[in-house]
């Protein structure tokens, strides 16, 4: 009860006019995110986090999150009527989602999807609206020993579960935790790695990092081929018929439990949802075969679990302060930016700001709901702008939101180079995702392991003498030896290359 | 003699990389007055990230195939190539020219390759001037001003 009361002060919060003007910021940017080739979550995101400066954290985070899940929601539309995913979770739907609009149902595709990520979405949001509380409750028990061995779990999940190679996802891993040591040492004090740069003192800025990885390096990697769209076909009947609409809601009522359970692990992603319910739909399909010849439920459940997996994943953030993936991890770094420290006090210390975000979800989706019902056909057209007007319009955005963070061109200098490192990285396989998030979940990394280790009396042993530690850091080690011995056998089946949202 | 993949060099940058950090981390105490010091961490990351960059150039000696994107050549290359000089030129010019004039020139040059060029002007001229008031006049930043003082 008491925790209706709360969502209930939170949706006096939420429903402010200028709190609903962001969530319609924000999850209109989130379409466009989706529907824009070029521009993905991250850097969609990140762009604007240098707007936010001046305001209120919770209007920040209303928006920011908005860009979040919306960009779940647009990223179907150009995958159904172009064969082209506006963002790595909607790749699976590209199989029937272009097939059933070639065989004149793409109305009826959008549809569906935008049904079931309504469905999706708000149940995940009731998920953390009941579930978050007591489990900030219970990680209030949580000492370093057991946030150090949640991370390491988090993060060998998310290189065990993605790539060719796990030496290529570790190697990544390392490379982003070494640049998060750059700079001056919170725990000691000392100045680290910056060659003498004045710049460097106060760290690389994570914004900079992950605009340069994931914005530059897209718009660099698509220079290189012409894109070229074809005119995308025509929508009519939002609905599906009427024998379909059972199986339909079943799909949806199984991707949202998918996509709830897996936004509950830190590390496992939205794309690792989405896949994973377009094979259990397959699988208990009485017809396996009309699946990739445009199969509804081949829509509808993965669809519906990008989604719930995006309000899930607002779970571990809210309570642990733990990014399931690279844009929770910079919706992570604008709630410190902001001066709101993550995890299981949030909830004490700043119910309004908690509660005011998560009622301004059941909103946002359902702003999206009418985008993508309605409006579906106007947002067709917004992903038909050229990417020839687009792309320019990118860089020099990406350029001056960089450069208005600390007023300084060296950072704009360092997001260049880091699109040249973040395009390389993709070219060789290696995983951005990982960098990304040990770069943001750097200084925690090290902070509680020098913590646990201070306090233990013999070594590394520390991470053992608690059940919650031992058990995680246990399931973390099993995790590393079976993707390492299926990595010898040649037997590693990759899930997903590389992620954004 | 063979040649080497893609892989076998981003595998020798990445142990170059993790060996200058390992040498550096060993000017920091690795112990501090309580627990492990600030070289700690740095050190192992580092020692770790050159061992498995190890790993990684014999994993791309043995791979024949090389990676799933092979990198670009003619016109892809030049393609890349020609937007990052952009952003270099535009990252240099910024302070000699100030925003608005670097901005234009920017922009005019990736308009102007595909569209005409008077559509390219005004389009660059727009999104400029718009980028200049929301950032300046709105969120109050400071832009590079150059040696004309606009």
């Amino acid at each position: 009860m008491e925790t209706i009361a709360l969502l209930l002060d939170g949706f006096k919060h939420a429903l402010t006019i200028w709190n609903l003007l962001y969530c319609l910021i924000g999850v209109s940017i989130g379409m466009l995110v989706g529907v824009l080739p070029g521009l993905g979550p991250v850097a969609g995101t990140a762009l604007l986090i240098p707007i936010t400066f001046g305001m209120e954290p919770i209007s920040a985070i209303i928006m920011l999150s908005g860009i979040f899940y919306g960009s779940m929601y647009g990223g179907t539309i150009t995958s159904v009527l172009l064969n082209i995913p506006g963002e790595s979770a909607s790749v699976i739907t590209t199989l029937d989602g272009y097939q059933m609009a070639k065989q004149g149902r793409a109305g009826t595709a959008l549809g569906v999807a935008a049904i079931g990520s309504f469905i999706g979405g708000v149940a995940a949001i009731l998920g953390l609206t009941f579930l978050g509380p007591p489990l900030a409750e219970f990680a209030l028990k949580f000492g370093p020993p057991e946030y150090f061995s949640l991370l390491v779990l988090g993060l060998l999940l998310l290189v065990g579960l993605m790539g060719k190679s796990v030496v290529r996802g570790l190697i990544a891993a390392c490379f982003g935790l070494i640049l998060s040591l750059i700079g001056m040492d919170p725990v000691s004090g000392a100045i680290r790695f910056t060659f003498g740069q004045m710049e460097l003192m106060e760290g690389l800025d994570f914004v900079v990092v992950a605009m340069g990885l994931f914005g530059i390096s897209e718009i660099l990697l698509n220079a290189e081929s012409h894109m070229k769209m074809d005119k995308p076909a025509k929508i009519q009947g939002l609905l599906p018929a009427r024998d379909e609409w059972k199986p339909t809601l079943k799909a949806i009522g199984r991707g949202t439990g998918i996509g709830f359970l897996i936004g509950l692990i830190p590390g496992a992603n939205s794309v690792i949802a989405s896949i994973l319910s377009y094979s259990l739909e397959k699988k208990v399909a009485k017809d396996p075969s009309r699946f990739g010849k445009g199969a509804i439920e081949g829509v509808a459940g993965p669809e519906t679990a990008n989604n719930a997996h995006s309000g899930a994943a607002m779970i571990p953030l809210f309570t642990l302060g733990i990014p399931s993936s690279p844009t929770v991890a910079i919706i992570l770094g604008a709630f410190i930016m902001h001066g709101l420290t993550p995890g299981p006090t949030l909830f004490q210390n700043n119910p309004d700001f908690v509660w005011g975000v998560i009622a301004s979800m059941f909103i946002g989706n359902l702003i999206l709901l009418i985008f993508n019902l309605p409006l579906a056909k106007v947002w067709a057209k917004v992903a038909m702008v050229p990417y020839e007007i687009l792309f320019p319009l990118i860089l020099i955005l990406s350029v001056v939101g960089v450069y208005s963070i600390r007023s300084s061109l060296w950072d704009v200098g360092l997001m260049i180079a880091f699109g040249v490192i973040g395009y390389l990285m993709k070219k060789l396989d290696l995983p951005i995702a990982a960098t990304v998030l040990t770069f943001v979940l750097g200084s925690q990394i090290e902070s509680t392991l020098l913590q646990s280790l201070a306090s233990s009396q013999n070594g590394l042993l520390v991470f053992f003498h608690s059940p919650i530690s031992g058990t995680l850091i246990s399931l973390a080690i099993i995790i590393l030896v079976v993707s390492v011995i299926a990595g010898l056998k040649k037997k590693r089946s990759a899930l997903v290359s590389d992620l954004e949202a | 003699m063979k040649k080497w993949n893609a892989g076998v060099w981003a595998g020798i940058a990445f142990a170059l990389f993790s060996l200058t950090f390992f040498l550096l981390s060993l000017e920091f105490p690795y112990t501090g007055p309580v627990g492990p010091g600030p070289g700690f961490l740095p050190l192992w990351i580092s020692g770790i990230m050159f061992v498995l960059s190890v790993f990684y150039i014999l994993e791309s000696i043995k791979d024949k195939d090389g990676p799933k994107e092979p990198m670009p050549r003619g016109a892809a290359l030049r393609s890349v190539l020609f937007i990052l000089a952009c952003l270099v030129a535009y990252l240099i010019l910024l302070p000699i020219l100030g925003f608005i004039l670097a901005s234009v020139l920017f922009l005019f040059t990736l308009f102007v390759r595909h569209y005409k060029w008077y559509i390219s002007i005004g389009a660059a001229l727009l999104v400029t001037f718009f980028l200049f008031w929301l950032f300046g006049s709105v969120l109050n930043v400071s832009f590079p001003q150059g040696i004309f003082g606009w």
